[in-house]
């Protein structure tokens, strides 16, 4: 089965969940449980954040963390670590729509091949909104999309890419305690560049639930697959973390490990937000 | 999917695109890189800023047919089909696609670059890469000519080899007037990951070879050893590398980058990287390096170096100026335009500062006249430094400001002439003739390097690389030379092989004298009746590592009395019969045109390793000399297992009665290659050996490849002792045992693996063969059935004459059929050696295990110098005395010469590898040359890397490094035997510790005794 097939199949497993679900309430946005940040874990697989599923809810915050990826693959004596510092920031306009960004303040990098060497520079910065457009019985869907602007500096050299990211996402609630989130959409990259530009289209989809067992923890589970006409980029990965903290400051710590795609990396991301 | 649902689908994909098509407008690509970049998408033109002019200028590019004119010298491998790039000034051949060379997966890589007026190529090979890795090589696959004008160029497109996503372009360029090619090379990352580069030529100098040279504190001609695992600490940056070859004609070779403030990379004296600082180039992300690679006649750097700030002038407005001076000698001792004689480096800095601190800059020998002149960086203080003999005889601080600077006339001390003349059985002939220091004084005044390459000379004399005299040596041309010597006590030998005498003669040589010296040497009555004596691996100047050109290795194989010599270059086939005719010698020796194939590029092929192997090296012979095809008419010899090998060159032409031989057998790496196949699969001959292939590495040695004809195990002989160092005989020897103990029968050959003539000496060690066949009447399919058969004795001075004769009278010789004496069979010996030769013991080795050893029994000659106690020992010895047990099988190798020096199997492969190094007593882990810096040190014992040795240093059992074998070391005594062997059979080395050189062995073919009743041999460990 090809990732994209595979893909759509997963979307439509998803969705066949959240319309199964149980509705917990009218808003699951507007839940009266204090509670965590919701949606799909914030980890990033590829550059700028490309293809990562967003919450449905609005929120007003500022968040900061720090990212980490790697591949290893001894066998063809490659490996490379990424390590990143990143500044986000939401703002809801209503309960509807969000508009939110986010800027790798730093990156470092290092790719170890039969030589090694070391990179490092500000990282990319997206911009990008939700909008919410339908909300019934518990399931709130919404429109989301992403820009990856060129500003990434000192890591690229005659190439900037851009990349836009758009989809829809969903937050359904089962309950007190459990949450399911989903996300699909596509990607499309291309680059600022006098080389070749080589864009590429893709889809993502992600889906997961969320389980907040004590008003100050939740744990989250997640399944991202994605699949491009770059093929390379095909991954299916697991993802899992926990949220913990309150209403205002939180913290999300989560991590992805690959199921299948060639030389996926393992990534992880740990961020603490302030709920404004 | 509904066709609604599925078109609003693409209408969002495609409006995507649509938006960041919009964000992006405006940046128009300009590269060739796209994957579906045609034939119309032309590569920029590199190095714009650079501009030369000349009268009538004109600049030609063209695929190379029969007939075409093409570059001469020592190096050149244009073959038709190549790329030919040529100017008023300049010719330059890239190979073609479908002709790779060495390190490159296909051609598109510089093979030949000279000037057209000297017309002397000296380049091995410059390709393009990205890494280390096999893989990190460009394979180019499509060609197009672009011409522009006056403007010729040939654009390559390609991948790099392990990786289709990263496209290369690389664009030759070549204009009227200019001293050398454009080049610009693009690389595009086309994969999802990022991935790490250093976009560079691959300097491929080949060793014994091109040297370079580089401006930076302490470099110059020197550089760190090159350490693979550590390469990332060895990069530097430097504005310029120049490679230079000395001692033989050729020509300097300066690349200077264009679009970067100075090259980054490794220097080393087989390869140098020069290119684009490393760099993370993400995905979709490339590289740009451009750069001008050019030539001009000569060794020296000076002319290079004066083009190298020339183009940085131009592309970084950087000013240079010029440094004049004379030197004159203060006697008639020489010449002031010989390199060894005298030549100047000029190093940034003062005469104040360490010399490791001063940058130099560039090194010239003078003309005729005694000027010199070159170009510095203007406005900065430099040591002007007069060598000779490879020695500081005087500096001078010298400020150049904007203007021309001029250190005025610079007197060098005095040196001495010396006359040598050499007579054999009294007449002029050719022979060796070596210098060495007589006492320690003078060691201490003349000890030297060429050009601070690694190997020490006493005296130098000349490059270790090139021709004589060639660093404390020389080949007397039938019987003379006149050299120029450092003033010192020297004793002088002479030697012409291992059936003559030596003579020797101490002499004094006072400065500004000259002095005459006349050795004679006499013919002595060893050769055995009905034997040719041949080297069975000579290498020449055709070789990527050696630059003795042919005319002075056939003048070397004359004065070591070869009857045969195989020409086995790396990778090329060689004819030198055209040489021998014009010679002369024609009927008095015959040159056979063969090969070393020699494994470069890495490939997976042997299981369970994770690191890419070759296959080492091999040698074959005769081949067809084919001289304007590549190779010169040998196949391609990369990425095969043997067994392909050996049947790509009988479809190449090679004689059915031809000869397959396993070279060095059991070898260290060499810029991460094995020399050796059986080594680089890993062997164990503590284990019997796989008849079929199993899956496992080792197995790999009986494996038939897919499509072979043969087995990878299918060779006919294997060299038992290699290079005349033979440190590693009892390696080769080791291995050659575990075979004939697993019913695996090679016959067993020796050879020199000459490469010039400071190293490794033609004619020693050799294969005495015996055969009905004669020079005169020479039939090679005779030769070699006999060398096949076992019919050889290797030696490098002791001659052993053995036979097995039963009771029946019926006599037997050593050979690799095997045979069922009669009753009461003796072992008859009969060694001899000329005086210079000692020979300490006789060694029976049964099944692998010496047996017996005969010392007491033995003759030793009184005088070294004399004719007189040839015969060393001569009797008989009982078989039934020497077999482990009646009713089996078993073997007999016959050894004579020095007693071997105890050595271990530290890593417990069956294999003898360290000897005691440290001189403790004890051989174990810590007498392993870790650094490999030739010194058992600290360094080597702290192998946890942690600054502290300590029990944890200690690694487990059998997992150890090893090495080196331990050797017999001869001494300084000038008065004992074996300083004297070692005296003519000296090895530059890069320590004078001791003096490097073999010691004298000989081993016989085995006798195979098949006593078990079954027809056939079988291998005591069968």
């Amino acid at each position: 089965m090809s990732m994209a097939r595979r893909g759509s199949v997963l979307g439509v497993l998803l969705w066949g969940m959240v319309a199964w679900g149980e509705p917990a309430g009218a808003d699951p946005c507007a839940s009266g449980v204090a509670r965590l940040a919701t949606g799909p874990l914030a980890v990033t697989f590829r550059e700028g954040q490309s293809g990562v599923a967003r919450r449905a809810c609005s929120a007003t915050e500022l968040s900061v963390g720090a990212e980490g990826w790697a591949v290893i693959d001894t066998a063809h004596l490659y490996g490379q670590v990424r390590g990143a510092a990143r500044v986000s920031g939401s703002y809801a306009l209503g309960d509807a729509t969000e508009l939110f960004g986010s800027l790798e303040v730093y990156r470092y990098q290092t790719v170890i091949a039969s030589v090694s060497g070391v990179v490092g520079g500000v990282g990319h910065l997206s911009l990008g909104g939700t909008h919410r457009f339908l909300t019934r019985e518990g399931l709130t869907l919404g429109a989301t999309g992403r820009l990856i602007l060129p500003s990434i500096m000192g890591v690229y050299r005659h190439a900037w890419p851009v990349e836009l990211d758009a989809g829809l996402t969903a937050e359904q609630s089962l309950g007190a305690n459990w949450r399911l989130h989903a996300q699909a959409g596509v990607m499309a990259s291309t680059t600022i560049s006098e080389g070749p530009r080589e864009s590429w289209l893709g889809l993502a989809v992600t889906a997961g639930a969320g389980w907040q067992p004590l008003p100050w923890l939740a744990v989250v589970a997640d399944l991202h697959a994605s699949a491009a006409t770059y093929a390379p980029i095909d991954i299916i990965a697991a993802g899992l973390g926990l949220r913990f903290g309150g209403e205002r400051l939180s913290a999300e710590l989560g991590a992805f490990y690959p199921v299948a795609g060639r030389r996926a990396p393992i990534a992880f991301s740990l961020n603490a937000s302030l709920r404004l | 999917m509904p066709k609604r649902i599925k078109v609003v689908r693409w209408s969002v994909m495609w409006g995507a695109i649509g938006v960041l098509s919009v964000l992006t407008a405006g940046c128009q690509s300009t590269s060739c890189l796209s994957a579906d970049a045609g034939e119309d998408c032309v590569i920029p033109s590199p190095c714009e800023q650079l501009s030369f002019s000349c009268e009538g200028g004109r600049a030609r590019i063209k695929i190379i047919e029969p007939g075409d004119e093409l570059p001469e010298g020592l190096e050149v491998l244009a073959s038709t089909g190549d790329f030919l790039l040529a100017n008023d000034r300049v010719m330059a051949v890239v190979d073609a696609l479908e002709h790779p060379h060495y390190f490159a997966p296909s051609g598109g890589a510089l093979i030949d670059l000279v000037t057209v007026e000297g017309n002397r190529d000296s380049l091995t090979h410059i390709f393009q890469a990205t890494g280390l890795l096999p893989r990190d090589a460009v394979r180019y696959t499509e060609h197009q000519f672009v011409e522009e004008g006056d403007i010729k160029a040939l654009v390559l497109r390609g991948h790099l080899d392990g990786e289709p996503r990263h496209r290369v372009v690389t664009r030759y360029e070549i204009r009227p007037c200019e001293p050398g090619l454009r080049l610009r090379t693009e690389i595009y990352n086309g994969t999802p990951e990022p991935t790490m580069w250093t976009v560079s030529d691959g300097l491929f100098w080949g060793g014994r070879s091109n040297i370079p040279f580089t401006p930076g504190p302490g470099r110059g001609y020197t550089y760190p050893p090159l350490d693979l695992a550590n390469v990332d600490g060895l990069i530097e940056e430097t504005p310029y590398v120049i490679g230079t070859i000395h001692g033989v004609p050729g020509s300097a070779y300066v690349d200077v980058a264009c679009n970067l403030e100075a090259l980054q990379g490794f220097n080393g004296e087989k390869i140098s990287a020069m290119g684009t600082p490393r760099h993370v180039v993400q995905p979709r992300d490339y590289e740009v390096f451009e750069r001008f690679i050019g030539v001009v006649d000569g060794a020296s750097v000076g002319p290079a170096a004066d083009l190298a700030l020339e183009l940085r002038q131009q592309i970084h407005g950087e000013p240079w100026t010029t440094l004049s001076g004379k030197l004159v000698l203060a006697a008639d001792d020489g010449r002031v335009d010989d390199e060894v004689r005298v030549t100047v480096f000029v190093s940034e800095g003062t005469t104040q500062m360490a010399e490791e601190a001063r940058t130099p800059w560039t090194q010239i020998t003078p003309g005729p006249d005694g000027r010199f002149s070159v170009r510095v960086p203007a406005g900065r203080p430099y040591v002007v430094e007069v060598r000779a003999f490879g020695r500081t005889v005087l500096a001078r601080d010298v400020r150049v400001g904007s203007t021309p600077g001029d250190v005025g006339t610079l007197e060098v001390p005095p040196a001495a002439q010396l006359s040598v003349s050499v007579t054999l059985d009294g007449a002029p002939a050719n022979a060796w003739v070596f210098l060495h220091p007589a006492d320690e004084q003078t060691r201490e005044a003349v000890t030297a390097r060429m050009m601070e390459q690694g190997v020490l000379c006493a005296p130098m004399l000349g490059s270790q690389n090139g021709e004589s005299p060639a660093c404390n040596r020389l080949i007397a041309r039938n019987g003379a030379f006149l050299l120029t010597v450092p003033p010192g006590h020297y004793d002088v030998y002479a030697a012409a092989g291992p059936f003559r005498t030596i003579a020797r003669e101490p002499v004094r040589i006072q400065p500004a004298t000259s002095r005459s010296v006349s050795l004679a040497l006499s013919s002595l009555p060893l050769r055995p009746a009905g034997s040719l004596a041949a080297d069975l691996h000579v290498h020449g100047a055709g070789s990527f590592d050696a630059s003795i050109s042919p005319s002075e290795q056939l003048e070397a194989i004359l004065a070591s009395d070869l009857d045969i010599a195989i020409i086995s270059d790396h990778n090329v086939v060689q004819d030198y019969t055209a040489l021998a005719r014009t010679r002369g010698v024609q009927e008095r020796l015959r040159l056979i045109s063969g090969i070393e194939t020699t494994g470069l590029i890495l490939f997976d092929y042997v299981p369970g390793v994770s690191f890419p192997k070759v296959i080492g090296h091999w040698s074959f012979w005769s081949l067809p000399y084919v001289p304007d095809a590549p190779y010169r008419g040998a196949p391609w010899d990369q990425l095969i297992e043997p067994g392909t090998l050996f049947t790509r060159m009988y479809e190449a032409g090679m004689s059915e009665h031809g000869l397959i031989q396993l070279n060095h057998p059991w070898s260290v790496l060499e810029v991460g290659r094995d020399l050796a196949f059986s080594s680089a699969i890993g062997l164990d001959a503590t284990r019997p050996l796989t008849s079929d292939y199993d899956g496992t590495a080792a197995s790999l040695f009986n494996r038939k490849p897919e499509g072979s004809r043969f087995r990878n195990s299918d060779y006919h002989v294997q060299e038992v002792m290699s290079g005349t160092d033979n440190a590693r005989y009892q390696a080769y020897r080791a291995f050659w045992f575990y075979l004939l103990n697993q019913g695996v029968i090679r016959g067993g050959t020796a050879s020199s693996d000459s490469h010039g003539l400071a190293r490794n000496m033609v004619g020693s060690p050799r294969s005495i063969v015996f055969t009905r066949t004669t020079v005169t009447d020479f039939d090679e399919e005779v030769f070699n059935a006999d060398i096949r058969a076992g019919h050889v004795l290797g030696t490098n001075g002791p001659i052993i004459e053995a036979s097995l004769i039963d009771g029946e009278g019926k006599t037997f010789r050593p050979s690799v059929n095997p045979f069922t004496p009669g009753s009461d069979a003796r072992l008859r010996l009969r060694v001899t050696a000329a005086p210079w030769v000692p020979v300490e013991e006789i060694r029976i080795v049964v099944d692998g295990s010496v047996r017996r050893v005969l010392s007491a029994e033995l003759h030793h000659p009184a005088d070294p110098f004399g004719k007189d106690g040839l015969l060393r020992y001569e009797g008989e010895l009982r078989v039934s005395e020497l077999l482990p047990a009646a009713g089996k099988d078993a073997w007999i190798v016959i050894e004579a010469g020095h007693p071997l020096v105890p050595n271990a199997d530290l890593d417990c492969n069956g294999i003898p590898d360290t000897g005691d190094n440290n001189g403790d007593g004890v051989i174990d882990w810590r007498d392993v040359d870790r650094n490999l810096d030739e010194v058992i040190d600290e360094k080597d014992l702290d192998t946890d890397g942690n600054g502290k040795i300590s029990s944890a240093d200690e690694p487990a059992r059998c997992k150890t490094a090893v090495g080196p074998l331990q050797d017999p070391r001869p001494g300084t005594d000038r008065n004992e035997p074996r300083y004297h062997f070692a005296a003519v059979q000296q090895i530059a080395a890069a320590s004078l510790i001791r003096m490097a050189s073999g010691y004298p062995t000989a081993f016989t073919n085995p006798f195979l005794l098949d006593l078990d009743g079954v027809a056939g041999f079988r291998g005591p460990q069968q």
